[in-house]
């Protein structure tokens, strides 16, 4: 208990400075504009992860190696959790075709990027959806994304990506009443 | 209480500014360099050569493309460790900073201690407390500093010891000269008459006619010696002051009054401000410095006496444009007895000094050989609230 007390505290120590000390422009990553579609039987949510990749991360995908963005959802309602889920976007670049092929695993989709705007676009877009449980309630909607790190073998080190997000972990966490009557 | 920054306060700025400057600079050169290595492997695009490549079988693409990956891997690790560098390069400078700080404050502390110790002891030496010993601990060169400073006070204390004591030496020197010569100015007078007499004691006529003229000389004789005694003996009293409240512009008008029909004294007040303080000895104070102004002066010459008002205090100055007093003089003109006057006890500026310091005061004197001499000592104003009583 004591070590991931430990662990948090510095974790804390190191995000602050970085905050305060960091040179390092890095990206502001934040969830925007969550929407709500209602389908039969379900809710579908779709949020806009913001300004994330604009820096550094075209030289980290092109290194070739599969790189995963992890996505942790949960939707609850009056303190209860009621479903949650971890899913990644997974980015492989072809250097041969110069694209770059990405799997949501939110939708189990697989595309093809031509360019990096496109790849940016697609993996900015963020859609799952939960089973229906009252047709009127309060719902507690939450995404938080984050990233792992990646090995170097030329370097037999590893590269922490959450520093291209300067430590911070995007979060959204809003209330929404759903009513399926209206 | 005013902040006023002393050695520490420079020590730690100088470091700060020094450390800090520096760090910035080496941080920036790194991080420059790296940009530039940055830069360099950004310029490479292996990606033309490979195209212009035949890769006819599925292993020559797998080669291309690990080709690819891998210088695009290279150019990932510049851009990750500058990314790095950028990222920690203030925390582990201000982590640096924090500990170098801690350390230098120690130090600091260790050093500016004992020259703060040295400065409250020199102080308290400039006070008069000269028998001091600090301890002889820190670094060698402050260490051997206070051991020469304990020595120094040890032979302050020592000369100071002697100093008294030769002082006491020479007062109960100057004193016993001084008392000899005044007991003994009333005794010859005394000696000659009681002479005479034995020598007219033959002629009854004669005797008889010179008898009252000889007691009366032995008589005032007798008195001069009652008067020195009176004199000595009220010095060596403690003067307690009893204290009360009076207008010295009255006071000084009444004694002036006494004297004006022979001497020109001239009144430079107006303040009908109370004072409080012994009356008997603002009496003698004044008629002891009118009578030093006035046997300093020629006749006719003016006196001056002036009453100032300064915030809570009544400044009294008494000014003649006589003979003054030599430089050499001046250090001793309190001492009792000491004297340049031919008649002079040497007492009365003994006891205007010792008066004025018992009602809390101190005298001042500022004197020209040829020009003249002024005394000026201070008295509180009464103020019915105040707790000046």
């Amino acid at each position: 208990m004591f070590e991931s007390l430990g662990n948090y505290i510095l974790k804390g120590v190191i995000t602050f400075t970085l905050l305060v000390l960091s040179s390092y422009e890095g990206n502001d990553a934040t969830f925007k504009a969550l929407q709500v579609n209602y389908l039969e039987g379900a809710i579908g949510i779709q949020v806009q992860l913001e300004s994330a990749f604009e820096n550094d991360f075209e030289e980290i995908f092109k290194t070739g190696k599969s790189i995963d963005i992890w996505f942790n959802t949960s939707v609850s309602s009056q303190g209860v959790v009621l479903e949650e889920e971890e899913f990644s976007h997974n980015v492989t670049y072809d250097p041969l075709l110069d694209s770059y092929l990405l799997f949501k695993g939110s939708t189990d989709e697989s595309m093809v990027c031509e360019d990096y705007q496109c790849l940016v676009k697609e993996l900015s877009q963020i859609k799952w959806h939960f089973r229906q449980l009252r047709s009127v309630s309060d719902y507690d909607f939450s995404i938080s994304a984050h990233l792992e790190k990646i090995y170097f073998e030329e370097m037999d080190d590893d590269f922490n990506l959450m520093l291209l997000w300067k430590n911070k972990t995007p979060r959204l966490k809003e209330r929404i009443r759903v009513n399926l009557n209206n | 209480m005013k902040y006023r920054p002393g050695i520490r306060s420079y020590f730690i700025i100088t470091f700060i500014v020094v450390f800090g400057l520096s760090i910035y600079l080496i941080n920036n050169y790194f991080l420059n360099q790296q940009e530039r290595i940055k830069g360099s492997f950004s310029n490479i695009d292996a990606k033309p050569l490979v195209q212009n490549l035949r890769l006819e079988t599925a292993q020559d693409s797998l080669l291309a493309t690990n080709l690819l990956n891998n210088i695009n891997s290279l150019k990932a690790l510049t851009a990750t460790t500058l990314i790095e560098v950028k990222s920690y390069s203030w925390l582990i400078i201000f982590t640096i900073a924090l500990v170098a700080f801690a350390f230098f404050i120690l130090i600091i502390m260790k050093f500016s201690k004992p020259i703060i110790e040295l400065q409250k002891a020199t102080e308290l030496i400039q006070k008069g407390f000269y028998d001091i010993s600090l301890p002889e601990t820190g670094i060698r060169e402050l260490r051997d500093l206070k051991k020469s400073f304990n020595t120094m006070s040890k032979e302050l204390t020592n000369t100071q010891e002697k100093l008294v004591e030769s002082e006491k030496q020479a007062i109960w020197k100057d004193l016993s000269r001084a008392l000899a010569h005044e007991i003994k100015n009333p005794l010859t007078p005394i000696q000659l008459t009681l002479q005479r007499l034995e020598e007219k004691y033959d002629d009854k006529d004669r005797f008889y006619a010179y008898f009252p003229q000889a007691t009366e000389v032995i008589h005032n004789e007798i008195q001069n010696l009652l008067s020195i005694s009176r004199n000595f003996s009220t010095f060596a009293k403690l003067v307690v002051p009893e204290k009360s409240a009076f207008c010295p512009k009255k006071a000084l008008d009444n004694i002036i009054d006494s004297y004006s029909a022979n001497f020109t004294i001239n009144r430079n007040y107006n303040t009908n401000k109370l004072t409080y303080f012994d009356q008997d000895h603002f009496y003698q104070i004044i008629t002891n410095l009118l009578q030093n102004a006035i046997d300093a002066s020629d006749r006719g010459t003016p006196i001056e006496i002036s009453i100032k008002e300064d915030h809570t205090l009544l400044i009294i100055c008494i000014e003649d444009h006589g003979i003054g007093i030599a430089r050499e003089d001046i250090s001793r003109i309190y001492n009792p007895y000491f004297t340049k006057k031919v008649n002079g006890s040497g007492i009365g500026l003994a006891l205007v000094k010792k008066f004025i310091e018992a009602n809390g005061s101190a005298i001042y004197v500022k004197s020209q050989e040829g020009i003249g001499t002024k005394f000026r000592f201070s008295m509180e104003i009464f103020n019915e609230n105040s707790d000046n009583r």
